[in-house]
């Protein structure tokens, strides 16, 4: 059984952050350590929070014991509070994979980051958060990084810049990939709505593997026209365990290539299901007011507790899903 | 003949909250929980009252207790007076803080008596004290649990035989102490609806019984009737048996089957019993695969249950028991 240390927000209710990841991987067969960062009692999303953040002092006396004592195979590093949390958490990890030596047998520990830092031209971290992520993920030891656009455009320091062709995001991918060897990029808003008008009901999601001539693949899932929170923390929670099972690190090129397609494809296939169980499992209420508002209007009535309840992800009635391996949809689109 | 219990929620509704401990590492308190229940069905919010790297168990760890004006205001600002969560169930475990417990004791009875009508929550508590004889909090917190048994409507609590011991103030050694202490435990804390004493180690006099056996017993304060049940040991000890039980127990006791309950306390106990049996005889396997050679211990002392790889025991919907709860008659003892 691999183990896992996932750092991430623990909300006593609802589906983000470590709620999100912890159930998916676990019936996917991780033992799970969850560090929390936070306990609130909701995400920020609902206007009002109840609760604290780790007092950083706690979560390194705690990762250093954790570290000390126990063995990881992989390690999911998401939303972490301020910089200091960040370099607690990214030290100590970067330790430890430098202190495990890899053989033919065993792979070294796999680190997903996600840069937490913000969506669309917003950042919602403190800006001291930013340099202190370019350190780890430009240090060489994280293995997969899943920002959305804009956070790959602030790791890069090309924020306000706009993306107009393929090359474009092409040439920030590679500057990357000189440190991280997988890199998948969740959403790519602007780069998109320069492309056919078809790709606006569509979602695409950009996945590039280090050694590769800058290959990118492009995968395309209709886009669910509602309010979801916590799809980030699902998709690299399964993206996670794909890429184990991938074992990049002793695959011979060819193989990955394919094998890489099809492990993004089969990620996409698991969020679409859980995005669909999520709105069939929603009350008649929220079904109608939804329709009548439009699928963006959940973020206008956002801060009515009732609402931003049912928003949340239906992680448990998703169950079945995470490691379904049938009627998968073929979301590959090309190779660009 | 027992009587079955009803459940007035229509709606399939099975929210819980969990008021336990959080360890990053291992399977006790809320991590022995949560699992377990969400993979039955339920959407469990988990209010951690410390975060611990792993148990005490390990002989180190680092972490800390959550502050109680925090727990408590997450629970009454937060999940209650602003998200208004109406939970069908509440589970109670390991608190750190005696003062803290009592206020949460009160929220969570304001919560019920409030919401009396359209809400059906249901409090399971497991008095967590100690074991074998050993307390493992400050004696006030003895006390506490008292006056929050006393206070409070629980639907079920959950001691083990020396938490039953403190709470009833006698010694039990055999079934009729048991069964004392029940009637006892009832006069106490009248508004507690059902008893579960787990982990009994006490003489049987009937023949087939082995002496490591170990008994479970419930007592309905509806019928007031107590049934038991004898288990084989398993030769190992485990840490978060316990938690993991009662989690289970939660579940065969309320889950739903179109808004009508299909277990009674003895048969919910039973099946519990079952299923925490092939999951510590699976961790045991597991462990004695892991460890050839380089344990010749006739008792392992296993800190980690095997959840995960359990699954396939969590994933039995309607466990049949193989164990028998026989109902005691307190007759003819005398």
């Amino acid at each position: 059984m691999p183990t896992l240390l996932s750092t991430q927000s623990h909300v006593v209710h609802g589906y983000v952050g470590n709620k999100a990841a912890a159930f998916p991987l676990q019936c996917l067969g991780w033992d799970v350590d969850c560090l929390n960062t936070v306990q609130f009692s909701n995400h920020t999303g609902y206007g009002k929070v109840v609760g604290d953040i780790t007092p950083v002092d706690e979560l390194l006396k705690i990762t250093n014991h954790l570290l000390q004592n126990f063995k990881y195979n992989s390690f999911l590093t998401g939303y972490l509070p301020n910089k200091d949390s960040v370099e607690v958490i990214c030290d100590n990890i970067l330790n430890y994979k430098k202190n495990t030596k890899s053989n033919s047998s065993t792979i070294r520990p796999l680190w997903l980051l996600d840069p937490v830092m913000g969506d669309d031209g917003h950042i919602y971290v403190d800006p001291n958060v930013i340099p202190t992520y370019q350190k780890y993920v430009l240090s060489g030891y994280v293995d997969i990084i899943t920002p959305n656009q804009f956070e790959l455009q602030l790791l890069t320091n090309t924020e306000g810049k706009v993306l107009n062709t393929t090359d474009d995001l092409r040439s920030l991918i590679v500057t990357l990939h000189q440190k991280v060897p997988i890199i998948v990029i969740t959403s790519t808003t602007t780069y998109n709505n320069n492309h056919k008008e078809d790709d606006k009901n569509k979602i695409t999601c950009i996945a590039s593997i280090r050694n590769n001539n800058g290959k990118l693949y492009k995968f395309q899932v209709p886009k669910i026209n509602s309010y979801f929170t916590g799809v980030g923390d699902l998709f690299s929670a399964i993206l996670l365990d794909r890429m184990w099972k991938l074992n990049y690190q002793n695959a011979t090129a060819d193989m990955l290539v394919k094998d890489f397609i099809k492990s993004i494809n089969y990620v996409l296939n698991v969020i679409q299901k859980v995005l669909q169980t999520t709105i069939e499992n929603r009350s008649q209420y929220i079904k109608t007011l939804l329709d009548q508002q439009g699928g963006e209007g959940a973020a206008k009535i956002g801060g009515d507790a009732k609402i931003m309840a049912e928003m949340e992800l239906k992680i448990i009635e998703s169950k079945d899903h995470y490691d379904n391996k049938e009627n998968l949809i073929d979301y590959f689109v090309d190779v660009i | 003949m027992t009587t079955s219990i009803t459940n007035t929620t229509k709606k399939k509704n099975k929210k819980l909250l969990s008021i336990q401990s959080h360890v990053v590492h291992g399977y006790v308190g809320n991590k022995a929980a949560t699992f377990p229940l969400q993979y039955r069905g339920w959407d469990v919010d988990c209010l951690n009252t410390v975060q611990f790297s792993n148990h005490p168990g390990y002989g180190s760890f680092s972490g800390f207790k959550y502050p109680s004006n925090e727990l408590t205001d997450i629970l009454q600002n937060g999940l209650l007076n602003f998200l208004k969560l109406n939970y069908s169930a509440i589970l109670t475990g390991y608190y750190p803080s005696p003062e803290g417990f009592l206020k949460i004791s009160e929220i969570l009875e304001e919560q019920y008596n409030n919401n009396k009508d359209n809400c059906d929550m249901k409090w399971i508590l497991d008095p967590v004290l100690g074991d074998n004889g050993k307390l493992y909090v400050t004696e006030g917190m003895v006390e506490i649990y008292k006056k929050i048994l006393t206070k409070c409507h629980i639907f079920c609590c959950t001691p083990n035989q020396f938490e039953m011991e403190l709470l009833t103030a006698g010694q039990i050694s055999t079934l009729d102490d048991l069964y004392k202490s029940f009637v006892k435990f009832h006069e106490l804390y009248p508004n507690v609806k059902y008893i579960v004493v787990t982990n009994c180690n006490i003489q049987l006099l009937h023949k087939n019984s082995h002496d490591d056996n170990i008994i479970v017993a419930c007592y309905n304060t509806i019928t007031n009737k107590m049934h038991y049940c004898e288990t084989p040991l398993i030769p190992a000890r485990f840490s978060g048996s316990g938690d993991l039980f009662t989690a289970l127990l939660t579940d065969q006791l309320l889950q739903n089957n179109d808004g009508v309950m299909v277990n009674s306390l003895h048969d919910a106990v039973l099946k519990s019993i079952f299923l925490v049996d092939q999951i510590l005889r699976n961790t045991l396997d597991l462990y004695i695969k892991d460890n050839i050679g380089s344990t010749n211990n006739a008792q392992p002392v296993i800190k980690d249950l095997k959840l995960i790889q359990s699954r396939h025991i969590l994933d039995i919907i309607d466990p049949t028991s193989p164990f028998e709860a026989i109902e005691y008659d307190p007759m003819i003892y005398f």
